[in-house]
């Protein structure tokens, strides 16, 4: 047993908050009893209008949670979704897919892309995405069950979720498993050195714990009190500084992707849901201001912002979301604009990290160590896929050409620089998306390699075209044997 | 009619031969790109790696290599793993198996399972409960099968085989395929004075090789990476100190292994590698710690038959060369570094080299040459740190006071990760996964525990389930093995039905 860690207070609000709290006392806890979890509440932030979409890694915690997703699904008016399509981010270009699936097949160890490249080449008119099944079930909004051809298709979907209703859930489950809940303001962190020892809260109660979890958003109250100059700030990188979230009818039939439109100073999604259509939208209040965006929505995306809410945002991540006995969650770990699908998937990273590497006695500064730089490393890649659609636009407003003039890391720049040279996708350690996806994006947004392999010529041009056919054939047969969604 | 890419690989070996197969298998239009091999008859191969891993046969299959016929051409025996002896202690002896514990779908968890209940109760090793193990410790053998519910589904399988006949037999692939092969030693090397490219190699008997590309496999001397390009080396050998092996060939015994055997000894380690008509045999060690006399005395002790050849004396040194691409030109095998055959890893580093190159360069232009090298080094880099690090934990995690050289390394500092990764086992058993390099959990595990270290600590979220709960999955994965091992037979038997070499 467990010598070390009993009693585990989170202190946080919605999403981090709940998800955390639930993951512990249901995953670390089997036996119910040797653990410990408290939820100090903080006041939720989230409105009527506010939405999670979340990448098929959700259904994997859901499982993990053992959550009923059916009901999960039901109470959060969920609608899933196989990708995002991309409008407007290169307007010489057609808008773009990028779907939770392969991209064609790898005939002879080869990848599909450099195939696809000879075929236009050749003179092929179809895009890239025609030759993936998940973005044909995207379109099409069909619920295409798994192929067992993986070499094929592995496609997956995640979910819209209503983000007030999902929590409500969430935090009922939650409780339902023993978590227990504290309300009340903390008026101090007593500590020593980095060892966060209670807190005391203004109704004179002081809740000791052996490990606590920062589940407090932006504010990192808890990881925050125990150093300075943690924070690595993304300003540089992502200059929209604003996000608003509203709510208009639902789409009928609702698509089974998300909208991502990029218009003069930032960019838009819409989000079906069962009830309505979420609707996010970001922007750089040094090109324009609310008003302006909502103008520009109307006339563009054809959807009214104008009750929608706003806030400012802020990218950046922790350079340790752990130290000490403290471990930061969510977005006090991780300030991530929605792009991607990416704002609530830190989340899950830390979930499975820490079903690895949660402290099995006093002593943990090894995990605390391989923590810290994992999720350094994810968080830093996901950044970069998210900079990728920024960087490679080819709009000419002034945010745009700002966007195109950035200082990419250091590692994206090798990603683009050697898919320039032969359309290879440098996968790193520590990712969440893999060749087909950043594949897929790079080519979205027009990034061309100087030359395809010159291994694809050990296929004839008869056979090729006739391979392209077979994959098409399939997706076809595929959708139209598949129910909508 | 543009013309050719020229490849021009530098020595043949099997490092050269691995080469040139495998890019004149794929890049097959001899018009678009030529690939010569220079190699030398008065140069011999170094051609101590016989001993194979997994992806070996996933190199074959991509050259569309029949088994049966280059198991038959190369006296090729099966290997499932390697036997360790007196490392860790003197009389112990653990089996790294290529292949899990317990069954493919409770294997993520099962060490923890077993470390539960062991540490409430007494039951059979961990090593009990891997297939892979137990096939090896009866010198059983049978394929592996892809039906995830079988137990034959947990495990992998390499070769041992004799190295220089596997390069022939490659050469004729690769001639076949329309390589070309020339007979010479190369004596110079010409560079374009502008940027630093290599453009020719000037061959003793005058003739002259013009090329594109080159590659590098011209073993321990690196005649273009390390002596014409200076590639700068990084020296490993404050970690691991052996420095000299001797190389000798003995009779086989009957009852072939299917493994691989390294067993511990005063100055480093003795390898036996069984093929069909001879063992392969050596004492790599430590040249300040025993002279060469001393080493030949005990690696003649330690031979299983009679000696066949006499001895080999081969020197080295622990390490790499920082970059083994540089400009246009690719060091494969021991020009771009060495790490001692405890893991047999020779091959797999050829191979694997092999892999990174097609992935990144496609040999037709050698434009954008800086931005590849970087990819491709930055992927080498990995697969040598990887490997380091896991030869390092052998000599490390050991409790022998018999000799100097266990003394030292028992306590010698190593690279943080390693001991990072020490104590995150001894802990908890937790060991982290990559996409990328060697080598998986299961033989991190199959080391740490096989040479005592033992996990202390059970991981927080499987201590909370009763240990009763888990014993019916330990029980389940004993029966498939007990079943799998009454269908398999001997290895030996095997090799004689499938694949007997003429004799």
């Amino acid at each position: 047993m467990n010598d070390g860690i009993k009693k585990i207070i989170i202190v946080g609000r919605d999403l981090d908050a709940w998800i955390t709290a639930f993951f512990l006392k249901s995953v670390l806890d089997k036996s119910r009893d040797s653990y410990e979890v408290t939820l100090v509440e903080l006041g939720t932030l989230l409105t009527e209008h506010d939405i999670f979409a979340v990448l098929p890694s959700y259904k994997m915690l859901h499982k993990t949670l053992g959550a009923n997703e059916d009901k999960l699904r039901q109470t959060a008016k969920a609608r899933p979704f196989f990708g995002q399509r991309f409008t407007g981010w290169n307007p010489e270009l057609p808008e773009f897919f990028h779907a939770y699936d392969r991209l064609g097949i790898n005939f002879n160890g080869v990848d599909f892309f450099q195939y696809w490249m000879k075929a236009v080449n050749n003179g092929l008119k179809l895009p890239l995405e025609d030759f993936s099944l998940g973005v044909a079930a995207a379109k099409h909004g069909r619920f295409v069950a798994s192929t067992g051809q993986a070499d094929f298709s592995h496609l997956a979907y995640g979910y819209h979720l209503s983000a007030i209703e999902y929590v409500n859930a969430i935090a009922r489950a939650a409780m339902e498993v023993g978590v227990k809940r504290e309300n009340g303001n903390i008026i101090t962190i007593n500590r020593n050195n980095d060892v966060i020892d209670s807190l005391s809260l203004d109704d004179g109660m002081v809740l000791k714990a052996d490990f606590f979890i920062d589940a407090s958003g932006a504010d990192a109250l808890l990881i925050n009190s125990l150093t300075d100059n943690n924070f690595e700030s993304w300003e540089h990188w992502f200059l929209c500084d604003r996000i608003i979230t509203a709510s208009s009818a639902p789409l009928s039939p609702a698509p089974a992707f998300s909208q991502v439109t990029a218009f003069s100073s930032g960019w838009c999604g819409l989000y079906p849901l069962n009830n309505r259509t979420a609707i996010q939208t970001l922007y750089s209040s040094r090109h324009t201001d609310f008003s302006g965006v909502v103008a520009e929505m109307k006339m563009r995306v054809g959807v009214d912002i104008s009750q929608g809410v706003e806030r400012p945002i802020k990218c950046g991540m922790l350079s340790r979301p752990w130290i000490g006995n403290c471990l930061a969650v969510g977005t006090a770990a991780a300030s991530m604009e929605p792009l991607d699908a990416l704002q609530e998937h830190s989340l899950v990273i830390s979930m499975v990290m820490l079903k690895q590497l949660f402290p099995n006695s006093n002593e943990y500064q090894n995990e605390r160590d391989v923590y810290n730089k994992k999720m350094h490393s994810f968080i830093e890649n996901l950044r970069d896929f998210q900079i990728v659609h920024y960087a490679l636009n080819s709009r000419d407003e002034l945010f745009w050409t700002a966007c195109k003039n950035l200082k990419l890391p250091h590692i994206l720049k090798e990603k683009i620089d050697i898919f320039k040279c032969c359309g290879y996708a440098s996968v790193r350690e520590d990712e969440t998306f893999q060749e087909e996806n950043w594949i897929s994006v790079f080519n979205g947004h027009g990034l061309a390699p100087e030359f395809y392999s010159p291994l694809v010529d050990n296929m004839s041009d008869d056979e090729m075209i006739q391979n392209f056919q077979k994959i098409l054939r399939m997706i076809k047969e595929r959708i139209n044997s598949s129910p909508l969604v | 009619m543009q013309q050719p890419f020229r490849i021009i690989i530098v020595g043949g070996g099997t490092a050269g031969w691995m080469t040139a197969a495998a890019i004149s298998s794929v890049y097959k239009d001899r018009s678009r790109f030529q690939i010569t091999l220079v190699e030398s008859e008065e140069i011999g191969s170094i051609g101590v790696g016989e001993a194979t891993l997994p992806s070996i046969k996933s190199f074959n299959d991509q050259l569309g290599i029949n088994e049966v016929e280059m198991m038959r051409r190369t006296q090729a025996t099966f290997k499932l793993g390697i036997q360790f002896n007196d490392w860790g202690r003197l009389g112990a002896s653990y089996i790294h198996p290529f292949g899990l514990y317990g069954s493919l779908k409770n294997s993520s968890d099962f060490y923890q399972y077993w470390s539960h209940v062991a540490s409430k109760k007494t039951i059979p090793d961990i090593s009990k409960y891997s297939f892979a193990v137990q096939l090896c410790e009866r010198n059983q053998f049978t394929f592996p099968s892809k039906d995830s519910g079988q137990i034959e589904s947990t495990f992998s399988y390499a070769y041992h085989f004799d190295a220089a006949l596997y390069a022939a037999y490659l050469r004729e692939i690769s001639e076949r395929a329309g390589a070309l092969r020339v007979n010479g030693i190369v004596e110079e090397i010409n560079n374009d004075p502008d940027t630093g490219n290599i453009t020719a190699v000037f061959l003793r008997d005058g003739k002259t090789l013009s090329g594109d590309f080159f590659i590098d496999c011209s073993g321990f001397r690196s005649l273009l990476l390390h002596k014409n390009l200076q590639s700068e080396f990084e020296d490993w050998s404050h970690w691991l100190l052996c420095d000299r092996a001797v190389a000798m060939q003995s009779e086989q015994p009957k009852d072939i292994p299917p493994y691989t055997m390294s067993t511990a000894k005063e100055a480093g380690w003795q390898w036996r590698i069984p093929l069909q008509h001879r063992a392969g045999n050596g004492y790599v060690y430590c040249s300040n710690l025993i002279s060469d006399d001393q080493a030949h005395d005990s690696l003649l002790k330690g031979l299983a038959g009679k000696p066949l050849t006499d001895p080999r004396f081969i020197k080295f040194k622990a390490g790499r060369y920082k970059k083994s691409w540089q400009k246009n030109c690719v060091a494969i095998g021991l020009s771009s570094g060495f790490l001692e055959p405890l893991e047999s890893t020779s091959i797999y580093l050829i191979h694997i080299a092999i892999i990174c190159l097609l992935r990144v360069f496609s040999f037709q232009s050698n434009k954008n040459l800086s931005i590849l090298s970087d990819e491709y080094n930055r992927l080498i880099d990995n697969e040598y740190e990887r490997i380091r690090d896991f030869l390092i934990l052998h000599y490390r995690l050991n409790d022998r006071t018999d000799s100097e050289l266990w003394r030292h390394c028992r306590s010698m500092k190593v690279p943080d990760s390693l001991m990072q990764k020490m104590d995150l086992f001894k802990r908890r058993g937790y060991s982290e996964s990559f996409k990328y390099g060697l080598f998986s959990t299961p033989s991190w595990l199959a080391v740490f525990h096989g040479q005592g270290l033992f996990q202390q600590g059970v991981d927080p979220f499987i201590s909370s389930i009763p240990t009763e709960k888990i014993e019916p999955i330990l029980a389940e994965v004993s029966g498939m093995i007990d079943k799998g091992l009454q269908a398999a037979s001997t290895h030996e038997h095997f090799i004689k039905q499938y694949c007997n070499a003429a004799t």
